[in-house]
């Protein structure tokens, strides 16, 4: 089968690779119908995630037929259409059993490495890196499927792929991003970063009962589409002016935000020169891992009392985390890789329901065999460029 | 040469009474060096397994390496038999397709895409 492997730094390539087989009886080998590019792909693309191997498959966004189970399957049959959580999960784990299945405690072979950075394993991931298991990602023509009664979920409903391709990540953990920034009608959220993630932060705010998002980025193609796709009720274009942390006190009174999502992660980038040059020349000598400028900000941000919901992927460490403003101002800080499994049949049901179409963020669409041209154009924000969809 | 103990440890979130016995059988099929202790979990719906092994402190430390250090073998065997009574089975990765291991260190793991039929 074709798929999109992992050749080095800045580097994808469309190969032919065998195809996947049952490996545990609890698999399902599914028949890849979309499949989707990240923004967390980028992390590895950009070569901050340690542990990728050349020929590693990415992808962990994607969906599909089912074309075989295993001998222990008994939820899916062959030709179920499903689309896939990013997160591997057993389903029996004392994690999986309180619904934090991105905990999963048996899902990654790979625990010692987990545990050398994190102190602990967490669950495997598909497509994205040794750290969370090796595992072969989707974007591919066919991906292997462990704990398939546990992960899949049916799609019985006639949905176009792209109208539930995004359950698989982005629109859960926008949603997750928002349920932890306990959204009100008398509260203000602010949401940093208009990509994938922070749209649905921003519709999932709404859907939550938000009467004012207020989104921030440095595009302002992005800021249109979190108002007239998301719902935002104001923007704040950081690349025009980067003093974030006194726009929004303008916008609340003095009050700032009563919380705030972090939909950026460790690629951040920030208007100001000398604090995005800073945290550059830190990355390359490897005096810190990720850039923080979007999560200081967002703690400087955030009215005191208030929460701070960090949705951005995280790998390693940041310089100048803003830890006395976080103390002094008694945030709550609430974080994870989503839960995936949590919010699928109620986030399925709002899109049933008519209440959110998340296929507007598509900006693009291509074969497969243009993987390589589709991480390019989504690295480098090209032609207006938000979320890219591969068809295999 | 120094020796020096190490204690594994695990937490199964089944009853004291079926992770003993499973030990049982595990242990007799699979090697788990060391000697083998239960405790009640918080709550009483789990229990602790611990595995305790000696091991010279300079070997270990050079065994450590290549992922043989007696306690990587000893967390290795508790993981596993983790993975066996809670979803009944080692998970495989296309990486590490034996499941967890400590011997899988990077240099050796495979890339993460499918295996050769013949492979699997």
């Amino acid at each position: 089968m074709r798929a999109t492997v992992w050749s080095g730094r800045n580097t994808v390539q469309v190969e032919n690779v065998p195809d996947p087989t049952i490996l545990n009886s609890h698999d399902a080998i599914v028949r890849i119908t979309s499949s989707a590019i990240c923004g967390s792909d980028l992390h590895l693309y950009d070569g901050y995630v340690p542990t990728m191997k050349k020929g590693d498959i990415l992808g962990h966004e994607f969906m599909g037929e089912v074309v075989e189970v295993g001998p222990s399957v008994s939820k899916l049959k062959t030709g179920d259409r499903v689309v896939v959580p990013f997160p591997i999960a057993c389903g029996e784990c004392d994690q999986c059993r309180r619904d934090n299945y991105s905990l999963c405690e048996n899902s990654n072979p790979n625990r010692y490495l987990a545990e050398k950075l994190f102190g602990h394993a967490t669950a495997g991931i598909f497509g994205y890196s040794h750290l969370t298991g090796g595992y072969a990602g989707g974007q591919a023509e066919y991906a292997r499927v462990p704990f398939a009664d546990v992960g899949p979920f049916k799609i019985e409903e006639e949905l176009a792929d792209e109208q539930v391709l995004f359950l698989s990540d982005i629109f859960p953990t926008g949603f997750m991003g928002a349920e932890y920034a306990e959204p009100a009608p008398d509260k203000v959220i602010a949401v940093f970063g208009a990509g994938p993630v922070g749209q649905f932060a921003v519709a999932s705010a709404r859907l939550l009962g938000a009467e004012r998002v207020i989104a921030i980025d440095p595009e302002e193609y992005r800021l249109a589409m979190a108002r007239d796709g998301a719902g935002a009720t104001e923007t704040i274009n950081s690349g025009e002016n980067p003093d974030v942390v006194e726009q929004l006190k303008e916008l609340t009174g003095g009050r700032g935000p009563d919380a705030v999502i972090d939909a950026v992660g460790l690629e951040a980038t920030h208007g100001h020169a000398a604090i995005q040059a800073y945290d550059r020349a830190k990355q390359a000598a490897r005096l810190e891992t990720d850039r923080g400028h979007a999560l200081r900000d967002a703690i400087l941000a955030c009215r005191p009392g208030g929460i701070v919901s960090v949705m951005g992927v995280y790998g390693g460490t940041v310089d100048k985390f803003p830890l006395g403003a976080l103390m002094n101002k008694g945030l709550t800080l609430r974080t994870g890789q989503c839960h995936v499994h949590r919010y699928l049949e109620r986030l399925y049901g709002h899109i049933v329901n008519g209440d959110i179409d998340p296929s507007f963020i598509i900006t693009h669409t291509l074969d497969l065999d243009r993987a390589s041209d589709g991480y390019e154009t989504f690295k480098h924000k090209q032609d207006d460029c938000v979320k890219v969809v591969l068809k295999p | 040469m120094a020796q020096v103990k190490k204690k594994a440890a695990v937490t199964v979130w089944r009853p004291r009474d079926e992770v003993q016995s499973r030990w049982t059988s595990y242990a007799s099929d699979n090697a788990a060096d060391g000697t083998v202790s239960f405790a009640d979990a918080p709550g009483g719906n789990g229990t602790e397994v611990y595995l305790e092994v000696e091991q010279n402190s300079i070997v270990g430390a050079a065994l450590k390496t290549i992922g043989e250090e007696p306690y990587q073998r000893a967390k290795d065997s508790l993981h596993r038999f983790k993975q066996i009574v809670e979803t009944g089975e080692i998970i495989r990765s296309e990486a590490s397709p034996e499941g967890e291991t400590h011997k899988r260190i990077l240099p050796r793991q495979r890339p993460a895409q499918p295996l050769e039929h013949a492979e699997a």
